[in-house]
């Protein structure tokens, strides 16, 4: 637990501090582009969904004296952008709908362009979307059990309960796909 | 149970997972991310900036109105004077009539009267605040 008492980055947040807000975006843009795009599948909505984040806890930064948990207020307000994302791109033409493959930069392609991380993808991207919430949380997020409890609204239990279920169907998912566990790459 | 350790078979997926290659964000969004967090910080304070200045002033007009009101209620003539006491004399002279009231008031009060008086305005004042500028009897001109 954190606490604007304690740790000089939230300090320097809730005093709009703009150095604060790089270091803020040092520690954990990684984590939330991630994130965004487990959940999203899209680069460019990944990226709206990154600095929408941090717009919101612009806006909200005096607020921000009053959290316990930043890495559980970012998660949670990068779930509320990717909700609002995800409502946008249902409602728009289906024309102009990519999958995360087609969304990738070519620069990045060399790095990702794998078959065997397309399968991977594909296979996550098949799992519920509760299923696929959590373990995106856990695996792209690096949260604990009890922050996507938190982030999710929902007991650390079952939060546990669906990564679990997800790991499960994962894993047969995988194995239907051929896909070896020896080595990701 | 839910908490229970991850049984071994998953252990490797897990692992699978974590060290599958992920894409990175862009170099450029960190510049346009912390680029709109400037700009918006810098609204931010425009915005804060205006909002006191309109507070104080709304607040200045809203005292204004009943130190008037109140000083026609009362019997005492203000007419401009040369030479007003000054801001600290005035406020120690409502300290002096009103020890309950903090210093912050009294001075507060102070600058009241004082742009009041020096508006030249026709108002009368109470007993109590004509003597604090200098009256010495009720209706006295200055």
């Amino acid at each position: 637990m954190n606490g604007a008492g304690t740790d000089p980055l939230l300090l320097g947040l809730a005093a709009g501090d703009e150095r604060a807000f790089a270091a803020l975006y040092d520690r954990y843009a990684r984590r939330l582009y991630r994130a965004a795009l487990g959940l999203l599948g899209r680069r460019e909505d990944a990226e709206d969904v990154v600095q929408d984040v941090f717009l919101a806890t612009v806006r909200a930064h005096e607020s921000l004296r009053e959290v316990r948990d930043l890495t559980t207020y970012l998660f949670a307000a990068l779930r509320r952008a990717a909700g609002r994302c995800a409502q946008r791109q249902a409602r728009a033409p289906k024309a102009s709908e990519t999958t995360a493959e087609d969304a990738v930069a070519p620069v990045e392609r060399a790095a990702e362009d794998h078959p065997q991380w397309h399968r991977l993808q594909q296979a996550i991207r098949a799992l519920p979307n509760e299923q696929r919430e959590v373990l995106t949380l856990k695996i792209d997020g690096e949260l604990t059990f009890a922050q996507i409890a938190e982030v999710l609204g929902v007991s650390s239990g079952t939060a546990a309960s669906r990564y679990r279920y997800a790991l499960k169907k994962l894993r047969t998912s995988l194995a239907g796909r051929k896909i070896s566990l020896e080595s990701s790459r | 149970m839910e908490n229970r350790p991850l049984a071994r078979e998953f252990e490797r997926l897990e692992q699978f997972l974590a060290s599958a290659p992920r894409p990175e964000p862009s170099v450029a969004l960190r510049q346009r991310v912390l680029g709109s967090v400037r700009s918006q910080l810098r609204r931010q304070r425009r915005v804060s900036r205006w909002r006191f200045a309109m507070a104080l002033a709304a607040m200045l007009l809203l005292s204004l109105g009943p130190l008037l009101a109140a000083a026609h209620a009362a019997n005492l003539v203000l007419q401009r004077r040369e030479s007003l006491p000054s801001l600290h004399e005035v406020a120690r002279r409502i300290q002096q009539l009103s020890p309950d009231i903090s210093s912050e008031e009294s001075v507060r009060r102070a600058m009241l009267i004082r742009i009041a008086a020096e508006a030249g305005c026709q108002a009368k004042l109470s007993d109590s605040y004509g003597r604090v500028l200098g009256y010495q009897s009720p209706g006295e001109m200055l």
